[in-house]
């Protein structure tokens, strides 16, 4: 079969309903490579992107006081949309694409700052709760019409980032004057909380083969997730012991959904969480008792079989 | 459904469960909780003269507020300042010590009504600062950040008389 009788067969499949859209371009990503967003010219943009972020912030930064009201929000706001909108016609041409983007990198990170600087001229506090939720709020409503609107993967970031400032600011807004539970404990919940969603979110980014960016959600979630768990433990004398005998369940099952989805990072992750919870409870409970030479052989022990076991996975369940 | 987007709803649910979960635990329970029936009496004072002998005070002494003047030197009744707090309208009202003195005070940690003054962290009031902590009234599952008279220097140790009977 030959490439336009080919085309043909998948339109005349398309037409009956026979095959659909994502299973398409499921086959096409299996036989190429695709077109990564990470190539190295991609990777100057982006620092290129970065460098004029700080340039902008620096130089606003440094002539504060000698700007009036109108030129702060000119050098701030304005930047971000004059970024976005040459970002928007540089990406006309598809040969700009990609230059396109640093341009909507520059866009949304100056943007809070933008709106930061708004605030403050009318005298707002920026540090205030109420002005982190609403400047987030924003910002996060801007970054999901750019997203559902020009379909770009930068946009995507910039949700979950503005997205996470949200669900922090907005939390905090509440608890505020609140003395419900425990800080700390509300701050690790929120980190198990935001652990848990990441991880859906990146899986459910999966089906993109492309998408790098699951992998980054699926390195912050599993840290943020364990972590908390990890602290909501506590220390000695004031240790939970439920969710100290709940983490090394917790830790399995990660390295668990290592072999299921074929990712290395639930593997590394799983793992190093399990060591450190081995250092955590033998020095915990277990050098008194035993002395710290014996508490040493039987960390060694247990790292000799996470070891193990990280290496046996590897190769029979994500290599192969 | 797919799997996929069964998973990005999870995702997306989940903070959000979590905001609403701690909006329900913050706020539903004042709307059954009785709310606060008694003021309360506090005074603060300029420090900046103190002298190092002994130190003239408010005290509640039968139920009622006393003043204790150990050093008639240091014009204590100057540098100090009474405020009642309404606890319905969260908020301060300067009152001279001769008003005071017509209040039934009960001077224990906790109200009658059950209620207890902490700290931002829970625990008690005794070395507390005001501007530098904030003060909460506290019972029944629920608690708010009381607003209180907030000096520029000198006025910054919060001294609990107590709770007033009406």
């Amino acid at each position: 079969m030959n490439k336009s009788e080919l085309l043909k067969s998948v339109t005349r499949l398309a037409k009956t309903g026979k095959i659909k859209k994502d299973e398409l371009l499921d086959a096409f990503n299996k036989g190429g490579k695709g077109e990564s967003h990470f190539q190295m010219s991609n990777i100057l943009y982006y620092i290129g992107a970065a460098i004029v972020f700080m340039g902008i912030v620096i130089l606003v930064g440094q002539n504060w006081e000698l700007l009036n009201d109108f030129t702060k929000i000119l050098v701030s706001l304005g930047s971000s949309v004059a970024a976005f909108i040459a970002a928007i016609l540089i990406g006309q041409k598809v040969k700009l694409k990609n230059i396109s983007l640093a341009f909507f990198l520059i866009s949304m990170l100056i943007m809070p700052v933008g709106f930061g600087v708004v605030f403050d001229i009318y005298h707002y506090d920026i540090d205030d709760l109420f002005v982190q939720t609403l400047i987030s709020t924003i910002s996060l409503i801007i970054a999901i019409i750019s997203l559902s609107v020009l379909k770009n993967n930068i946009f995507l970031i910039f949700t979950i980032i503005f997205g996470t400032w949200f669900f922090f600011a907005f939390s905090d807004f509440l608890f505020e004057d609140s003395l419900v539970i425990d800080e700390e404990d509300f701050w690790n919940y929120r980190m198990l909380a935001l652990g848990l969603s990441y991880l859906f979110v990146g899986y459910s980014l999966m089906k993109d083969k492309q998408n790098i960016l699951s992998n980054f959600l699926f390195a912050f979630g599993n840290l943020f997730f364990l972590g908390a768990a990890l602290f909501l433990g506590g220390w000695e004398p004031d240790q939970n012991i439920l969710w100290e005998i709940i983490f090394p369940g917790l830790a399995f099952g990660i390295i668990f959904l290592s072999t299921y989805l074929k990712r290395l990072v639930f593997l590394i992750i799983g793992s190093g969480a399990l060591i450190i919870y081995i250092f955590k409870i033998t020095s915990e409970y277990f050098t008194d008792s035993l002395g710290w030479p014996l508490s040493l052989v039987i960390i060694g022990l247990s790292l000799i079989a996470v070891g193990y076991l990280f290496v046996h996975l590897n190769k029979k369940y994500i290599k192969a | 459904m797919k799997k996929n987007n069964l998973s990005l709803i999870f995702g997306i649910s989940i903070p959000i469960l979590m905001i609403v979960f701690v909006a329900l635990s913050i706020y539903l329970p004042r709307f059954f909780a009785e709310p606060a029936q008694h003021d309360f009496l506090y005074y603060v004072t300029d420090t900046s003269f103190a002298s190092e002998n002994p130190e003239s005070y408010y005290t509640v002494r039968k139920g009622y507020i006393d003043f204790i003047n150990n050093n008639p030197e240091e014009n204590f009744k100057e540098r100090s300042i009474i405020f009642r707090h309404d606890v319905s309208e969260n908020e301060s009202y300067e009152i001279s010590y001769e008003e005071a003195r017509y209040f039934e005070l009960d001077a224990s940690y906790e109200s009658p009504d059950g209620y207890e003054l902490v700290n931002s962290w829970g625990g008690d009031i005794l070395y507390f600062e005001i501007g530098y902590e904030e003060l909460f009234l506290k019972g029944h599952n629920v608690s708010t950040e009381m607003n209180l008279f907030n000096a520029n220097i000198y006025y910054n140790q919060f001294n609990f008389l107590g709770w007033i009977y009406e």
